[in-house]
């Protein structure tokens, strides 16, 4: 059943927040390349745990690449090596015996470590909570077809809403900027008519709140769009960027 | 903070400052080495150029929209330069990567336009020093006017160097800087965003070459 692998790993262990970290190096010994990452390291925990030594916190939930809670840096890859995929969901046969892992948290001072590899990500939510939403009462779900969107424009606005909020982004940027999620997030409303009323104030507040939490600007390296396990597109940076400048240079917001 | 300072000083606000005096400058760049290029002409092209120019209204005018945009790119590009800077946090990473499959030059020049920008602070004001500020010497200097007294600097292979250097960075610098300013204008566009990308990248090389040819020309004699 598929070759196994050794494999070293220098992860990062921080036991809390305000505790100073360093990185400890693990031997990881025949593990199958059928498994994912977080199996594997599900195995070395389980290891520690027998030794009596405090197991790598890291945060996962779906496992499916659904969620975003997982995700931290693989040899200075984001979410790992491969495109378009969370860490839940890669699997050790990317690797190759003998390879020697680097493994460390989210960068980025709006994501303050918690504990080892589990990065707090609350300020994604208050980005959201600054104008990620809808403020109108919507009442039921309208009839199918009630309402004319057409199916280019429901598809794109869904590459939009595909982003888990999962930070690679962040994390990938060498400015630790927050834009794609943001912009991501701005950009799903803003294609489809229930958006339209709250456009301008919803991008100002909410690319404004982003710069206040401590993210930084867009040079345009373009690494978050390949560290996106959801492959969002930097052209909705583009589209929010023009929102933006309208609504501050044209609306006077 | 009234609205206008809120606008500017947010990060698409200075980005748009910065793209749009960027993209003068590279205006600049273009007309300047137009004139530059006279230099491969025996004739007295360059010195009736140079003459015409110091003469004219263009030379006032240039050196004002130059003393407004240049420091106003740099304020701009430095502001937010450090907020990015600090925006890693204290703790950054120990293994750096990449998840891009763009081209590794397109790649690399994003993430030094920055440090190209600072080397042409130097590169300017040494510039501007060496000829600029020296203008009455260079259109009274018997060898040649001012086209003599250019070849006489260039010929040093120290000095050169430098502006074979100058002219490299500069086209560095613009290699991102082109697009990147249209980009922070919000220009998202599934065929003319790939063409402006193209053509940035085409401009800047060419300028680049163009620079360099000249202390090139004058080092091999
Ligand atoms: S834009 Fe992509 S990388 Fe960023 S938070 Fe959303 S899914 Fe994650
Ligand atoms: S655990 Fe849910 S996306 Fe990885």
């Amino acid at each position: 059943m598929g070759d196994t692998i050794s494999l070293t790993l220098e992860v990062w262990r921080q036991p809390g927040p305000l505790a100073k970290g360093r990185f400890q190096t693990y031997e990881v010994k025949d593990v199958s390349q059928n498994i994912s990452f977080l199996e594997m390291l599900d195995l070395l925990n389980q290891r520690l745990i027998s030794e009596g030594i405090e197991p790598v916190h890291f945060e996962h939930d779906c496992r499916e690449g659904i969620c975003g809670s997982c995700g931290f840096m693989i040899n200075g890859q984001a979410h790992g090596p491969d495109l378009g995929t969370t860490v839940c969901q890669l699997h050790m046969r990317r690797f190759k015996n003998g390879d020697h892992l680097v493994v460390e948290p989210w960068r980025a001072r709006a994501f303050p470590v918690i504990r080892d590899l589990v990065v707090d990500r609350a300020s994604l939510d208050k980005i959201i909570a600054a104008g990620g939403y809808n403020s109108v009462n919507c009442g039921n779900a309208p009839d199918a077809n009630a309402m004319p969107i057409g199916r280019d424009t429901a598809e794109e606005a869904f590459d939009a809403a595909a982003c888990i909020g999962c930070g690679a982004c962040v994390a990938a940027c060498k400015n630790a900027s927050a834009m794609l999620f943001t912009s991501a997030k701005v950009g799903q409303l803003a294609m489809l008519p229930q958006g339209q009323p709250e456009r301008s104030h919803r991008v100002v507040r909410m690319y404004d709140e982003m710069q206040a939490l401590g993210f930084g600007a867009c040079s345009w390296t373009q690494d978050c769009e390949a560290a996106c396990p959801k492959e969002i597109s930097v052209k909705w940076i583009s589209r929010a960027k023009r929102d933006y400048l309208k609504a501050r240079f044209k609306e006077g917001l | 903070m009234s609205w206008l300072t809120r606008s500017l000083s947010s990060f698409s606000g200075r980005k748009l400052l910065a793209a749009v005096t960027g993209l003068v400058l590279v205006v600049f760049l273009i007309i300047h080495l137009l004139g530059n290029l006279q230099i491969f002409s025996d004739s007295d092209a360059f010195n009736h150029y140079a003459k015409a120019l110091h003469d004219g209204p263009l030379i006032l005018l240039g050196d004002i929209g130059l003393a407004i945009t240049f420091p106003l790119h740099m304020a701009m590009v430095i502001w937010l330069a450090i907020d990015n800077a600090r925006a890693r946090g204290p703790a950054g990473y120990k293994k750096h990567g990449t998840k891009q499959t763009r081209g590794f030059a397109s790649v690399l020049a994003s993430k030094t336009t920055l440090y190209g920008g600072l080397v042409l602070i130097a590169f300017t004001i040494i510039h501007v020093w060496h000829f600029r500020l020296h203008h009455e010497e260079m259109q009274a200097f018997a060898a040649g006017g001012n086209r003599g007294y250019v070849i006489q600097e260039l010929a040093n292979p120290g000095w050169g160097l430098l502006y074979i250097v100058g002219s490299l960075v500069v086209g560095w610098h613009i290699f991102h800087g082109i697009q990147a300013s249209f980009r922070s204008f919000g220009v998202n566009h599934p065929r003319y965003t790939p063409l402006i990308v193209r053509t940035g990248m085409g401009l800047a090389t060419v300028l680049a070459l163009g620079f360099a040819a000249i202390p090139v020309w004058i080092l091999l004699g």
